[in-house]
């Protein structure tokens, strides 16, 4: 029976049953990511904490107010920015496309520092403002850098705008440090990207803006597909490409900003998971924007797993941990774009 | 005119002697042997807690041209401890602001003409040969020489031993009277631990200057985990905070950092970090746990040493508590 179905359909439907087996495996490290962390807590324990919160069991409060927010966060955050990836990737065309690369993180971490620090700004609301438009004026300025180059905007340039901007925000990111030492000492580990002490409340403020972010990611899917195959080929299927660009424009600096404002700048998140996913699901963004967000969940929780106990009692940043892992990989991908 | 010159040169070779010609000898330090001024009179500090404010301490503020500082909210510069504790500054002295935290500039340093230069080893070993050019550089092993140590070489440079000597005879006084007045300290814990809740963890700190000197030098005993850290401090996850409960815990507030101005900012870091947070320490439960100012109990000074033992004596030996069930 197989073997006379016809491939396209044997593809459709293993994509139709990845999905759900993608998201059973991401509950399944969901479960893993509340059951072990830097303290050994028995599988039993977890359970009845689950089940029957005693307020004075300190295990219990480890389970509900340590790891679960922080696994909410992370579920939110790895499909946020593995989408904001996949979505850059698509409009660019620039397989080397992620937030962190073209400069946005970098701008959403800069506006955040320099409104806490030099302003006095904070609080759940201001922070993810202030990440917002850090993320849009660092992807403006390295659009206008890329098209103000000769040759325009190809991924080549795009790819070294961001690196200019990012290395240019980074710079005044220190300078404020310098100027503000003791405001910003409390914001060491949050600079790496870090899950460590999300509580609900900046997920309450942040969350639903990310969750609109990615059903609009998801419902633009289709025609970023066409976008992806190039700019007259989306003209020629009646793509409004500068109405779409702009709406994607949107989608991922708040995608960006979200993410930086619970977690700080996680590197290569997004650059990661779009590659990943595309192994399977092939070049149909209506595949490639779900697959990135469950897959994006699943591996943020992995990692932050492996943040807390690598050197338990103490935690490393989650953001090491991305980039540890994305680092080799975006070299891989650079020696292979150049063959 | 030849003759005009040839007196001018002269006469600046003699005033200009005491800096040139002065009389040296070797110092061992971080750095290797240095031969380093007997009676130096130009000093640059490469940081203000643990190399000026010794010198202040101890009677060598004019010593000092140049030091490392801080910067306040209004951008204004300050030296750490020497402000809070003596109201030395760089606006009431001499000395001249050389730069925040590794952002030393080398030619305004230059430009002071120190016959000493002092910094730390590990720390200041990038701009060493810079340094070197400029005057004799001595780099401070304070991670080898301990809290004492390093005050001692500090002094030792600074050619006011005596008064190190004489101060530190006080302090062993001062602990053998808290000694007499506890008589069991080993059986006492006591921990120093600090939320930072943004970035999600509790210090758990094995030492903590003055503070940690004190406590160690009357021979309080610390939870195991902390007395495991084979570092200063250990960023240690919320998730192991019974691990470090104690007898008494000690955290401080600062009011330079912008959230942790007072007792109530860091209480509600504590919060932040882990909710409940007062029912998991026993010695938060039974208000076993105390806030203190940070600078005056952290400085390397006699004076921290001093405040500490007080604050210490005080919250300690003075009152009744109910021991962490072993």
């Amino acid at each position: 029976m197989n073997m006379i179905a016809p491939p396209a359909v044997t593809v459709r439907t293993g994509r139709w049953l990845g999905l759900p087996l993608a998201m059973g495996i991401v509950a399944a490290t969901l479960c893993l990511h509340i059951a072990l962390g830097a303290k050994f807590v028995p599988l039993d324990v977890v359970f009845e904490a689950l089940t029957h919160r005693d307020p004075a069991n300190f295990n219990h409060t480890i389970v509900w107010d340590l790891r679960l927010p922080r696994a909410l966060v992370a579920i939110i955050v790895g499909a946020s920015l593995s989408v904001a990836g996949a979505l850059m990737q698509g409009v660019t065309r620039n397989p080397l496309a992620e937030p962190g690369i073209l400069g946005l993180m970098a701008g959403a971490s800069f506006a955040v520092v320099f409104g806490i620090g030099m302003l006095g700004l904070a609080g759940n609301t201001a922070i993810p403002m202030m990440a917002a438009g850090g993320s849009l004026g660092a992807a403006c300025l390295v659009y206008l850098i890329s098209r103000w180059v000769p040759g325009g905007a190809t991924p080549l340039t795009l790819t070294l705008a961001g690196a200019v901007v990012t290395a240019f925000l980074g710079a005044l990111t220190s300078v404020a440090f310098l100027l503000r030492e003791n405001a910003f000492d409390s914001y060491r580990v949050w600079l790496s990207g870090s899950l460590a002490g999300r509580d609900l409340s900046m997920l309450m403020t942040a969350g639903p803006v990310l969750i609109v972010a990615l059903v609009v990611a998801f419902a633009l899917a289709r025609q970023i597909t066409a976008l992806a195959m190039g700019e007259e080929v989306a003209l020629a299927l009646g793509v409004r490409t500068g109405w779409l660009k702009a709406q994607l424009l949107v989608c991922v600096v708040a995608l960006t900003a979200g993410s930086v404002a619970l977690a700080g700048p996680l590197g290569f998140v997004g650059l990661v998971i779009p590659h990943a996913v595309r192994l399977f699901t092939g070049s149909d963004y209506r595949w490639i924007v779900p697959y990135s967000a469950v897959v994006g969940a699943g591996y943020l929780l992995a990692v932050d797993v492996a943040a807390r106990m690598m050197f338990r009692p103490a935690e490393i940043s989650t953001g090491i941990v991305t980039a540890l892992i994305g680092a080799p990989i975006f070299v891989y991908l650079i020696r292979k774009r150049s063959r | 005119m030849k003759l005009l010159i040839a007196a001018a040169a002269i006469l600046g070779g003699l005033l200009a002697g005491p800096v040139l010609a002065q009389e040296t000898r070797p110092f061992e330090a971080g750095n290797g042997t240095i031969g380093v001024p007997v009676k130096p009179l130009r000093i640059v500090s490469l940081h203000d807690l643990s190399i000026t404010l010794p010198l202040v301490e101890f009677g060598a503020t004019d010593l000092v041209v140049g030091s490392h500082g801080r910067l306040e909210e209004d951008k204004v510069p300050y030296i750490r401890g020497a402000k809070e504790l003596y109201e030395t500054s760089f606006e009431n002295t001499d000395i001249v602001f050389l730069g925040v935290f590794n952002q030393i500039d080398l030619e305004l340093i230059a430009g002071l003409e120190p016959d000493l230069i002092i910094g730390r080893f590990g720390n200041d070993n990038d701009v060493l040969p810079n340094l070197e050019k400029i005057a004799p550089t001595v780099l401070l092993d304070q991670d080898k020489l301990g809290f004492f140590g390093s005050m001692q070489a500090v002094a030792d440079l600074g050619g006011v031993l005596p008064e190190y000597d004489r101060q530190f005879a006080r302090y062993q006084a001062q602990i053998a009277e808290f000694k007499r007045l506890v008589p069991n300290p080993a059986d006492i814990s006591i921990a120093i631990l600090q939320p930072w809740p943004e970035d999600g963890y509790i210090a758990a700190n094995k030492e903590y200057y003055a503070l940690s000197q004190v406590l160690d030098d009357v021979g309080f005993s610390k939870p195991d985990l902390i007395a495991e850290i084979s570092d200063s401090s250990l960023d240690m996850s919320p998730e192991f905070l019974p691990e470090v409960d104690a007898d008494f815990i000690f955290s401080t507030y600062e009011g330079l950092y912008p959230d942790q101005r007072s007792p109530d900012e860091i209480r509600a870091a504590f919060e932040k970090v882990v909710p409940g947070y007062c029912t998991v320490l026993q010695a938060c439960r039974n208000n076993q746990m105390v806030f203190i100012p940070r600078t005056p109990i952290y400085s390397s000074s006699f004076r921290s040493l001093t405040t500490a033992y007080q604050q210490v004596l005080t919250h300690v030996a003075g009152r009744a508590f109910v021991p962490l069930a072993k």
